[in-house]
């Protein structure tokens, strides 16, 4: 089974590799709009029956180890994309949101596809409300990285880009504060502990200060939209560092993302 | 009092405060595995007895948390000296309209106020409470809970469940809490289902079969070389004893993990593993003259003699055993209020007050900073 995903994994890097072609060299053309949409949720279904077929193949969420994370987690990036044009109609930002989400699904690739059984203090609703949460949340921050960006780099659609960044951000910190709750809820249950003082667990919740501050700063006149832009960017390095930095660089207990 | 106040309520306090808890944060978490010596038991145990006992004494990398503590502290006094402040003047303005617009400006400080009942509970936490690892529980057997005088847990059974697939799919330790008489509480401990008695949480950590005993095999033989008067098989405890044949009695001393004689012929230990297992054997006959010998008992088919006894370690006694986390943190039931408080906070403000209203509120506010060149009419693309 886990061929078909394969095949159903590189079919939609390469149909995500074209949508990128396409919002790139034909931005301004309409005509190829509704092509760009077409190729995109083309992609998306496939990257969607991948995941099935992973959830089928393993018995459990897609979300047990680093190549269902990232999996999971690139998916999660372009579904949020793909509500941003339904809402805006706003395909811009795919310039950014999509070379995100291709390069996490090739290096997801990379990655080892063990599919062994779910450990058994993974078998719970709190670990899968924990991991979902989460990734929504990585996938909103970077949807608001992505609109922060053009906010900070192009003068036209402004207004739309800062509304993106804030809701990214508004709704990620939401789910994140979420995640946080299940998570240590879990770590109750299964460890004993809702706190470790390992990389990962400090790193979210730095993760979790940062954007919690950034937008209280923000609501209370702290920072200008500039800011709040600028915060959104610096939060996705955080981001970036949370989610691979502390895997690659230090020991952590989140072995698996 | 007021320069005190200003400086909790100014902004600059929360933007520096919270720069500092992310870098104090940040440098811990860099410190943690570089000194895995120093940190190793760090989250076995809480944090301030900890650091009062060990990590105070390598101050040169543990610096960051007494710092955290003090950052969190400030930004807690912030967070509440904000927070009156905030809840006072929307109090003042009385209510008016709607449940959803008199609601609407606390539910910020829903978020504040649970921030706040997470960190009180967080520092009750790491000052009180206690962590106890590797109780180790036989079948039958009972253990005082740790720290708690008069509470006890005797192991009922231990049943592991097998999965269609034939593999592992959960643990169920059968326990009861007793005070040494009466049964205070029944349950079970379970993988993520611990037994939570007064706070005290009982978590299941690991399980299997330890040797409890031997089955030796006796030989009994007048002579050397000669027949065998008698061949009889036993089993025996550990620290047990046994009777065989007529009026001989085998009673088992001490298990030497690392067996060594020294040059008096001592027997002592040369380590704590189990590198060279020898058990202790005494055996009396019926005038009660003591014979010892002792028995590796490393692998099956270990054997010694004493005075025509031939001792044979034909198998070893399998006991069930779990060993249990034994946990109390005091602080934990608010931690979880204040981070439920929070999380129900953070969406109400998004669907109570709505994140449209929310993020065109501060638009509106903020539009003067944006040049009106870059201003848009497009009102159609957002909602």
């Amino acid at each position: 089974m886990q061929l078909y995903i394969n095949i159903s994994v590189w079919a939609a890097i390469f149909l995500y590799l074209f949508a990128i072609g396409i919002i790139i060299f034909f931005e301004k053309k309409e005509r190829t709009s509704s092509w760009m949409f077409s190729v995109l949720v083309s992609a998306f279904a496939l990257h969607s029956f991948a995941l099935i077929l992973r959830s089928v193949l393993t018995r459990h969420s897609p979300m047990a180890n680093l190549y269902e994370t990232l999996l999971f987690f690139s998916w999660a990036i372009v579904l949020s994309h793909i509500i941003v044009i339904l809402r805006y109609k706003e395909e811009g930002l795919g310039k950014i949101v999509l070379p995100v989400a291709f390069i996490v699904l090739v290096v997801s690739n990379l990655a080892p596809k063990n599919a062994g059984p779910l450990p058994l203090a993974l078998k719970t609703w709190w670990f899968e409300l924990h991991v979902i949460s989460s990734f929504a949340a990585y996938a909103l921050y970077t949807l608001s990285f992505a609109a922060a960006v053009k906010f900070l780099t192009t003068k036209t659609g402004k207004d739309i880009h800062l509304d993106i960044c804030q809701r990214g951000m508004l709704w990620g910190f939401a789910l994140f504060t979420f995640a946080m709750f299940s998570g240590g809820i879990w770590g109750y249950l299964a460890w004993g502990s809702y706190w470790l003082w390992e990389p990962k667990t400090i790193w979210s919740f730095i993760l979790w200060f940062y954007y919690g501050g950034a937008i209280h700063l923000f609501y209370t006149k702290g920072f200008n939209h500039r800011g709040l832009a600028w915060g959104s960017v610096i939060g996705f390095i955080l981001l970036l560092f949370t989610y691979m930095g502390v895997s690659i660089l230090m020991q952590s207990s989140h072995t698996m993302v | 009092m007021k320069p005190l106040l200003n400086f909790f309520t100014s902004l600059k306090t929360t933007i520096v405060l919270v720069v500092l808890i992310v870098l104090a944060s940040a440098v811990g978490s860099f410190q943690i595995p570089m000194n895995p010596n120093i940190y190793g038991n760090l989250s076995a145990g809480i944090l301030i007895p900890w650091f009062i006992s060990d990590g105070y004494l390598h101050l040169s990398s543990t610096w960051w948390l007494p710092a955290l503590t003090l950052f969190l502290t400030l930004i807690g006094i912030n967070t509440i000296v904000c927070t009156i402040q905030r809840l006072y003047k929307i109090w003042g303005r009385g209510i008016n309209g709607s449940f959803k617009t008199a609601i609407s400006p606390y539910l910020p400080h829903l978020v504040h106020i649970g921030f706040l009942i997470g960190l009180i509970g967080h520092f009750i936490g790491n000052a009180y409470g206690f962590k106890v690892s590797g109780n180790l529980l036989y079948k039958g057997d009972s253990i005082n809970v740790p720290h708690y005088k008069g509470l006890y847990i005797t192991l009922n059974a231990s049943k592991e469940i097998i999965g269609n697939d034939g593999r592992l799919a959960g643990i169920i330790d059968d326990v009861n809490l007793t005070n040494g008489k009466d049964i205070i509480k029944k349950g079970t401990i379970e993988i993520n289902r611990p037994l939570i008695y007064k706070g005290i949480a009982f978590y299941h950590s690991r399980h299997g079969n330890s040797p409890s005993g031997f089955i030796l095999k006796i030989t009994e033989s007048p002579e050397r070389n000669s027949s065998p008067l008698s061949t009889e098989t036993v089993k025996v405890q550990l620290g047990g004893r046994v009777r065989f044949a007529e009026g001989k009695e085998l009673v088992l001393g001490r298990l030497y993990p690392d067996f060594a004689l020294d040059k008096s012929g001592k027997p002592y230990n040369r380590s704590n593993t189990f590198n060279n297992p020898v058990q202790e054997l005494s055996i009396y006959n019926d005038k009660g003259i003591k014979n010892k010998t002792w028995l590796p008992v490393g692998r099956k088919g270990d054997k010694t003699s004493a005075r025509g006894i031939e001792i044979t370690l034909a198998d070893y006694l399998w006991e069930p055993y779990v060993v249990l986390n034994i946990n109390y943190n005091p602080g934990v039931l608010l931690v979880f209020t204040g981070s439920l408080i929070s999380v129900i906070g953070v969406f109400s403000l998004l669907f109570i007050r709505g994140e449209a209203e929310l993020v065109k509120n501060r638009n509106l506010i903020r539009q003067k900073f944006i040049p009106k060149s870059l201003k848009t009419n497009d009102t159609s693309r957002t909602l």
